[in-house]
């Protein structure tokens, strides 16, 4: 009888572990696959030729552009009946001064906007319109999703996916630059 | 003396081998990774409202009972959360068996602009096997609250130039109809396709 209960406790501890040892394993499934560095990997055997490029630039010798450049700039495809779109993009000013973006201007739509994006506490979303938004000297400000973006209300045709469309940004201090997004 | 603490000492073993064999053959509920979808300890039921669908059809919510629902509540004139919202349901829908139990749809607190037809196409352009209804806004405010999400129209609302504040996350039925579970922004469709994959193989 209790060679039989400890069987009984023994075994089902080992359940226990197994399921645990489960659970380990199921939660490791979902960790990325492995990266694999040894291709890429600089062959250190022949440093010393090698030495002088691997050796970083300096901050300070890195060229400023002395102008306002933009990247990745995007609309969001929409369905033909949503009037409505945002658009996003990456500014970077590399010039000594801060610069405000004023506006953007399109024939694309009937009325565009700078908004912002609030989300409070219980995850509601609501936007507004901001009247410029600034961008600081040697910096980049992010319009993104579920951030400030480009808003666009009424557009004339409806978009389509691949296309590109031209809009003006305008700026405070510097001329304006029309700049092309794409439509994802 | 020592046979009694052996005796208990075996009474103790047998009562916890007892507990691990009952834990052990007791079917498992899948564990869900909380962060990507909330499942509720508790269930609950959806206000009993009268909708209209994307076809036309008067619908309540008892008609979501049979399958896994994942809801969203917004509008088809939102230019940023809603698309999105829409496109990363696409690309949950895309990540599933194709016979999957698992359905998407969008509920519309913006009934004023938002007509059958409208909501149909809308939804059809991301996945043609979306779903979309919307109801009267007594009834929105209803259902809407008996699903912790929250809207509020901001503007003129004579104008089309209004736009609906709204919840920001995606709601989650279960096949008996009720509001299991939520899932919120930001969506990463690969982690919330695996997580309703294990819900409902359970
Ligand atoms: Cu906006």
């Amino acid at each position: 009888m209790r060679s039989l209960l400890l069987i009984l406790l023994i075994s089902s501890v080992c359940i226990a572990c197994e399921r645990s040892a489960q659970e380990n394993s199921n939660s490791n499934n979902s960790a990325s696959a492995p990266v694999d560095n040894s291709a890429g990997s600089p062959n250190n055997n022949n440093s010393s030729d090698l030495a002088v490029v691997d050796e970083p630039l300096a901050e300070d010798e890195l060229p400023s552009s002395g102008t306002i450049e933009v990247d990745n700039p995007w609309i969001r495809m929409v369905p033909s009946v949503s009037p409505n779109s945002a658009a996003y993009v990456s500014i970077s000013n590399g010039t000594e001064e801060s610069v405000t973006l004023t506006g953007i201007s399109s024939q694309l739509a009937d009325r565009i906007e700078i908004h912002n994006v609030e989300v409070d506490a219980a995850g509601t979303m609501s936007m507004f319109e901001i009247d410029s938004l600034e961008i600081e000297p040697d910096s980049t400000t992010v319009l993104e999703p579920s951030g400030a973006h480009i808003m666009i209300y009424g557009l004339k045709e409806p978009l389509t996916e691949g296309e590109m469309v031209t809009m003006m940004l305008s700026f405070d201090n510097q001329p304006p630059i029309p700049v092309n997004f794409s439509v994802k | 003396m020592l046979n009694k603490g052996i005796i208990i000492a075996i009474a103790l073993a047998s009562l916890a081998a007892g507990y691990f064999v009952a834990q052990s053959s007791k079917p498992q509920a899948p564990v869900i990774d909380d962060s990507v979808i909330f499942v509720y300890p508790q269930t609950r039921s959806l206000a009993n409202v009268s909708l209209t669908d994307m076809n036309g059809q008067n619908i309540t919510p008892a008609d979501f009972k049979g399958d896994w629902w994942v809801l969203y509540f917004g509008f088809t004139f939102c230019p940023d959360a809603c698309p999105m919202a829409l496109a990363n349901m696409k690309q949950i829908k895309t990540r599933l068996p194709e016979n999957t139990n698992i359905k998407f749809g969008l509920i519309s607190v913006d009934p004023q602009r938002d007509t059958p037809e409208r909501l149909k196409e809308y939804v059809t352009f991301f996945h043609p096997d979306f779903y979309a209804a919307t109801s009267d806004a007594a009834a929105i405010d209803a259902l809407t609250a008996s699903v912790n999400v929250v809207y509020a129209i901001s503007g003129d609302r004579s104008s089309d130039d209004y736009t609906v504040d709204h919840s920001n996350f995606m709601v989650l039925l279960n096949p008996a109809g009720k509001h299991a579970g939520i899932i919120s922004s930001p969506h990463d469709p690969e982690k919330i396709a695996t997580e309703l994959r294990k819900l409902a193989a359970s």
